[in-house]
């Protein structure tokens, strides 16, 4: 009974887990599917062939725009497939009043988030009437910030002119502020992604991000890279690798305040990146200028504090355990007589050693 | 209870189980595994606060119990039954991915000893595609002769578990110092050696964040808490005088030790600056394992020689997860051993099979392992929380207090019971929340995976086991 049972509960769960399986596999199947007719797609198909792509198109971003974080890979190539679209002006009416209602809703609240960048871009393919109008209220969302770019502009000439060390210092510092005082919330809105791509933002900071490259360029001369040299996008070889690390130890040991600088550049770089590929070689020579040729005494001092806290306790914990059991509190009890658990085993369960004090009296 | 209960040969075999289980878990994340400063801080305040006192209670469960999680929990209270069967849920999504994670590891020791042999370049080379790179196709060959050594160790029970994580454990000790030791002298080794010890770009103010104490709550859930069941199973093999709570703590602090051995290794290997970050994208395998692949592959060293160290690496993870698979598989094998009173050599087969063809399946998506994660997540949080009830209200923590203080060379306190009843449960449950707020797609394929599981639990439950 009991055995028939167990099969019956064990058919079950294989049916179930067979059931998930098929759902699972049937959804990965039709997802691939997708993918690859979407890859596949060429606006020059003819209509009975296209058709079929750009509804499906359509149904995978109406569907996704609601979660789009779920499968960005779909999205984007769904979005492949509109783009070439040449019906996708006249199909995207289907989807136009969600996405205006995404944008609507953003501009009310002010909570960016990745769902609305890509109804915004879809609303964009759409090419509707009412394009311009809500570029520009998006836009003024974050408020006027001619000031703030003009005085990131100004940041970014001064850095470009620092010869020395102390002029760098201050303005490495002026553009920082003046950076964070651009992007800042602004009456509680930040600066909206639209906004950042409006001429008047994005060339102050594409001056500030070439101020900063060029200044690293400056700084990594000694390392071996070369102001004006054009490294195009080739990788550097173990052989490149070793002669800039060998370059980066004389360096650092001379002009420890060099790699200071290079390290503050390359923390605002991070924070703001060059747009495009930066060449291999000078990100791979930053890098290894910044690298830690020794461990720093505070690494040490966590990694000796962490290794004595375990090897500590490890040894403090061995010696007890040679030692033997505590003494045994008069009033201690073991399981074997807290009721009401009932044990229920066949297991030898030995009494303890003291047992004779425990029961005095 | 199995009429004739195993028995660990002695202290030090149990001890490296259930440390040998701890490191190799960590193969289970998928990605993230090296922290930072803060990120260490907090994984160590969280070995003393949640993993000791988590594996203490384990342990001494099964030793008082002598029966697995669910056996142990129907013993307090008839419906705690329901606890042992999702732990059990936990332990098979654990294993599916420590599964699939060996056979990969199989096959790419397997590659390296081909390229070690052909003087040719790894897979993990730059630009491997252009270059000759040996690579072997059976994942599900691989795959089997993982299980097939896992079961049989298993089946002769706690004597050979114990020699096989002493044997493991020195395999993948040495492997990780000899490729740790080859990476330290290259440039950049030190890099990620700071990286892992030094304060990130938040500096020590990120300890006040909740990232540093999410990734070690992640790194103790899926360290230590795939255990829940596990180490009731392990502990049922000592004797009910064994003073468990040593065990546990030394256990768990030697695991610890190992996991930062193997998390300093990662944090050398990817700190090492290689020509070209191009490695091979067919791999399955994390992305920090093979960081380490990467580096050997492209530092320089000579073919033959880099090909030896990949076997190396990939040969010591793989002793680093053998005790892990061997104590997932425990917990699959005890709850069925002693709820239905099986043949233990009937159930260990039969295990291996089911867990084989459900890799095969698992295999053909490429998403598995991902979603595999997520699930583990959602059931080990619902099991620990269930636990923690368990033990509180039936098992009674002062009982089990009183009886491990009396054989052990420690004392039990108010900040055991504490750590038990409400840390642990507490720090579950913020992880999930916090992880859900973030993935909120991946918390809704945890909470279907973890629904799935409580179901199979509950029909599990209504069978009628041979004891009621």
């Amino acid at each position: 009974m009991k055995a028939r049972r167990l099969i019956l509960v064990l058919q079950m769960l294989a049916l179930l887990v067979v059931g998930v399986l098929v759902i699972t596999a049937a959804g990965g199947r039709a997802r691939a599917n997708a993918l690859t007719s979407f890859a596949a797609y060429r606006a020059s198909w003819p209509d009975a062939w296209r058709a079929p792509v750009e509804h499906r198109a359509v149904e995978v971003l109406a569907r996704l725009l609601t979660s789009p974080d779920s499968d960005p890979e779909l999205v984007r190539a769904a979005m492949g497939v509109m783009r070439q679209s040449s019906s996708w002006a006249a199909m995207a009416d289907t989807i136009r009043s969600q996405l205006r209602g995404v944008l609507d809703a953003y501009l009310m609240t002010g909570d960016g988030s990745p769902r609305v960048r890509i109804a915004w871009e879809l609303f964009a393919l759409s090419q509707p009437a009412d394009l311009e109008t809500y570029r520009e209220r998006i836009i003024s969302l974050g408020g006027e910030r001619a000031s703030q770019a003009e005085q990131l502009r100004k940041a970014a000439d001064h850095l470009r002119q620092a010869p020395g060390t102390d002029e760098f210092d201050t303005a490495m510092t002026d553009l920082t502020a003046a950076w964070e005082s651009l992007l800042a919330p602004l009456d509680g809105r930040p600066l909206p992604w639209l906004a950042r791509q409006a001429p008047v933002v994005a060339d102050a900071e594409q001056l500030a991000q070439e101020a900063l490259s060029l200044q690293r360029r400056l700084l990594l001369e000694p390392y071996g890279v070369k102001r004006d040299a054009a490294y195009g996008m080739m990788q550097p070889d173990p052989g490149m690798i070793e002669w800039l690390d060998a370059q980066a130890r004389t360096v650092n040991a001379n002009e420890p305040g060099r790699r200071e600088r290079l390290e503050r550049i390359d923390d605002l770089l991070h924070d703001h990146p060059l747009d495009g590929d930066e060449e291999p070689v000078v990100l791979v020579a930053t890098r290894i200028a910044l690298r830690h040729h020794v461990l720093p005494w505070p690494a040490i001092a966590l990694g000796l504090v962490v290794l004595l806290v375990l090897i500590g306790g490890l040894a403090r914990a061995l010696l007890r355990l040679r030692r033997g059991p505590l003494p045994i509190d008069v009033n201690a009890e073991t399981m074997e007589n807290v009721e009401p658990i009932d044990l229920d085993t066949d297991a030898e369960t030995r009494s303890r050693s003291s047992a004779s004090i425990t029961d005095v009296g | 209870m199995q009429p004739f209960r195993p028995r660990w040969p002695d202290r030090f075999g149990v001890i490296v189980a259930i440390a040998g289980m701890g490191v190799g878990m960590l193969l289970c994340r998928p990605a993230g595994l090296v922290p930072d400063g803060p990120g260490l801080v907090a994984w160590v305040i969280a070995v003393f606060v949640l993993a000791i006192p988590f594996v203490v209670l384990e342990l001494g469960t099964g030793a008082i119990y002598q029966d697995s999680l669910g056996e142990s929990c129907r013993k307090a209270g008839k419906h705690w039954e329901l606890v042992g069967w999702l732990a059990t849920g936990a332990a098979l999504l654990a294993m599916l991915l420590l599964v699939m994670v060996a056979g990969h590891l199989a096959l790419a020791a397997y590659d390296s000893v081909l390229a070690a042999i052909a003087d040719q370049p790894s897979p993990w080379v730059a630009n491997a595609a252009d270059t000759v790179a040996p690579r072997g196709g059976g994942e599900l060959v691989a795959i089997a002769a993982v299980l097939g050594l896992v079961q049989f160790r298993l089946w002769r029970g706690a004597p050979a578990i114990a020699r096989s994580g002493v044997v493991m454990g020195t395999i993948a000790f040495t492997g990780l110092v000899l490729v740790g030791g080859s990476l330290l002298l290259h440039p950049g080794a030190m890099d990620g050696l700071a990286n892992l010890l030094s304060a990130g770009p938040s500096g020590w103010w990120a300890l006040g964040s909740v990232e540093p104490w999410l990734g070690a709550g992640i790194a103790v859930l899926v360290g230590w808490a795939c255990g829940t069941g596990a180490a009731t199973a392990y502990g049922s093999y000592l004797n009910r005088s064994t003073d468990a709570i040593g065990i546990g703590a030394i256990a768990v602090l030697a695991g610890a030790l190992g996991q930062l051995l193997l998390l300093a290794v990662l944090a050398i290997g990817s700190g090492v600056i290689v020509a070209d970050g191009s490695h091979d994208q067919n791999t399955r395998l994390p992305s920090s394992l093979i960081a380490v692949a990467a580096a050997l592959s492209n530092s320089g060293l000579p073919t033959w020689w880099a090909g030896i160290l990949l076997a190396v690496w990939f040969i010591a993870l793989l002793a680093l997860a053998i005790p892990a698979l061997l104590a997932m598989s425990e917990v699959l094998v005890a709850s069925v051993v002693d709820k239905f009173s099986l043949p233990r050599e009937r159930v260990v087969p039969s295990v291996g099979l089911v867990l084989f063809f459900l890799t095969a399946v698992l295999l053909t998506d490429p998403q598995s392992a991902t979603w595999c994660f997520h699930g583990l997540l959602w059931v080990l949080v619902v099991a620990l929380v269930a636990q923690a009830a368990c033990s509180v209200v039936a098992v009674k923590l002062d009982a089990v207090t009183r009886h491990l203080n009396a054989y052990s060379a420690f004392h039990l306190g108010w900040a055991w019971r504490l750590a038990v009843a409400v840390l642990m449960p507490l720090a579950a449950i913020l992880l999930l929340v916090v992880q859900s707020i973030r993935e909120p797609s991946s918390a809704i394929t945890g909470a279907i995976i973890a629904s799935t599981v409580l179901v199979a639990g509950v029909l599990l439950v209504r069978l009628t086991g041979r004891k009621s």
